[in-house]
């Protein structure tokens, strides 16, 4: 009976997204073509492309990229190979750890438009970085972070202790060990966990509507100061717009967001499978 | 050969804690160089943590907690401006399941704590053929060296965890229950490895198997809940033990 309802559960949802994803590529197959990646957004639908959008798109998540990921790994190697194995149960730093810990798991479960008001107000006002892509960017950081450092977590926690144990008999720093033992090991599922968190800055729009990205950019984004729009926002504008063309354009904008995602999470699963063979 | 000549490990009034939990009470022995050494006793009476506190290991558990000396010669491992790294460099450890570093070669393993703790070194390639050869492991890996070290059965990459302990060149070598994990075939050829390394290393065994200590020790040390019960030549201690809970113990009274 539970396995009836669990594979219920599973089917109907997929079932469901396989529907919505052949009437997407079904509406969208004429626009599907180089051309469409390539332009720029128009009045008329039908020469209307996303090129800024996917653009803005791909600076955003390189930001999101460059300041989340070192970050989240830093700090989950922190907590996992110094907090966890050094701190004494009665000392404040292991209540410090608890503490940084439970405020991680909470922020993962933040809605996305809280992060965006966040960044908002600090990266676009307070900072002064304006609507830009920088603020956009540094926003995404703040959403996956939590995810970044989750899932590094979780690869850390895989590792024996006895292997650590090994290499600091062998006379190595904690850092040796880290650097040399244990991440050589993961090193797959780390990556494989960045980019399912990075990807997730890829198809977001929540925040970046609250920042306040464009919906028409007839130019490309020349540095991180320019006001700029993203794909799934793109997508939405298109969507809210009465003509019947722009919904074609939205559904072909669609094929092409999910394509994107699906080959970046298609890859960091590989990277697991490739990760528990190999272990 | 070692770089250092073997050196007698003398502890003094050794007391260790895990948070509140006393395991080990006021244990003072000398345990002498270019011999092997047992410790006996029943599961939980303290035998790994006494020789992790040998090589520093025990106080890298949070919470943990040590009072007393050991001195290995002339060092004393607990001197305030010694570097526990150092300390461990000196004192090698292998430990119950093997634990070869699994995206290593074979050949890198052997070579893992040189490399890391930058240790000036002869020719890499003479290293690992010397201390594989020291472990009776050479003949068996040396035509595929670059594999990695978990292709090997388990009793080889135990073999060759103590020839990556060996290449650090230490003094002492720590063995904690080497074969927890192996079969009888497996456990004959350590065991007849540690007969062979004696002469140059001071070698401490804790094992459970009390034939295995009467097998391979000169020396064997009973501890029975945190106490050193008795310390005695193996031979002594097995047939005419001067304690009567030696007795219990080996005459499979309690375990």
């Amino acid at each position: 009976m539970l396995f009836a309802i669990g594979l219920a559960a599973t089917l109907i949802p997929l079932v469901l997204l396989l529907i919505l994803g052949v009437h997407v590529v079904w509406t969208g197959w004429e626009r599907l073509d180089l051309a469409f990646v390539t332009s720029f957004p128009s009045r008329f639908p039908a020469s209307a492309g996303i090129l800024p959008g996917l653009l803005g798109s791909l600076w955003i998540v390189s930001v999101t990229a460059i300041v989340a990921l070192p970050i989240g790994i830093g700090t989950a190697i922190y907590l996992e190979e110094y907090g966890r194995f050094t701190a004494s149960p009665n000392g404040i730093r292991f209540h410090l750890a608890r503490v940084i810990d439970i405020n991680i798991n909470n922020l993962a479960s933040v809605p996305s438009i809280i992060y965006g008001l966040l960044g908002l107000e600090i990266f676009a006002r307070t900072l002064g970085f304006g609507r830009s892509l920088l603020a956009g960017g540094l926003t995404m950081a703040l959403l996956v972070l939590p995810m970044v450092i989750i899932s590094t977590r979780e690869a850390f926690r895989a590792v024996p202790r006895s292997v650590r144990d090994a290499g600091l008999a062998l006379g190595c720093s904690r850092w040796q060990v880290t650097r040399y033992i244990v991440l050589p090991m993961i090193w797959p599922a780390v990556l494989a966990g960045s980019i399912f968190a990075v990807s997730r800055a890829f198809g977001e729009a929540a925040p970046l509507i609250v920042l306040g990205a464009v919906s028409y950019v007839d130019f490309l984004p020349g540095d991180l100061s320019a006001p700029f729009t993203a794909l799934p926002i793109q997508i939405f504008y298109w969507l809210s717009r009465p003509q019947a063309g722009f919904e074609i354009d939205a559904a072909a904008g669609i094929v092409v967001l999910l394509m994107t995602l699906l080959g970046l999470n298609g890859f960091a699963i590989y990277l697991r499978y490739r990760y528990r063979t190999a272990a | 050969m070692p770089r250092h000549s073997p050196t007698p490990i003398v502890i003094e009034r050794l007391c260790a804690w895990y948070g509140a939990a006393q395991v080990l009470d006021d244990v003072s022995m000398t345990i002498p160089a270019s011999e092997v050494t047992s410790i006996i006793g029943p599961s939980g009476c303290g035998k790994s943590t006494l020789i992790r506190c040998f090589n520093r290991m025990h106080e890298l558990v949070p919470g943990s907690r040590m009072s007393g000396g050991v001195r290995l010669g002339d060092l004393d491992a607990y001197a305030p401006q010694v570097d526990p790294m150092l300390v461990r460099q000196r004192v090698g450890m292998v430990f119950q399941t093997p634990t070869p570093f699994p995206t290593m070669s074979i050949r890198d393993n052997v070579l893992a704590g040189i490399r890391l703790t930058g240790r000036p070194k002869g020719i890499p390639e003479a290293t690992v053929e010397t201390k594989l050869r020291q472990v009776a492991l050479w003949d068996e890996v040396k035509d595929h060296l670059d594999r990695p070290a978990t292709s090997l059965g388990l009793g080889a990459q135990q073999r060759l965890c103590i020839a990556r302990a060996l290449a650090v060149e230490p003094e002492v070598l720590l063995l904690d229950e080497p074969c927890y994990a192996l079969d009888p075939i497996a456990t004959t050829r350590i065991e007849d490895l540690v007969h062979s390394l004696r002469e140059n290393y001071t070698i401490v065994l804790v094992t459970h198997n009390m034939r295995q200590a009467a097998r391979v020790s000169q020396w064997t040390a009973f501890l029975l809940n945190g106490r050193l019960v008795e310390f005695s030549e193996t031979g002594e201690l097995f047939t005419s033990p001067s304690d009567k809970r030696t007795e219990d113990y080996i005459t499979g009274k309690f375990d």
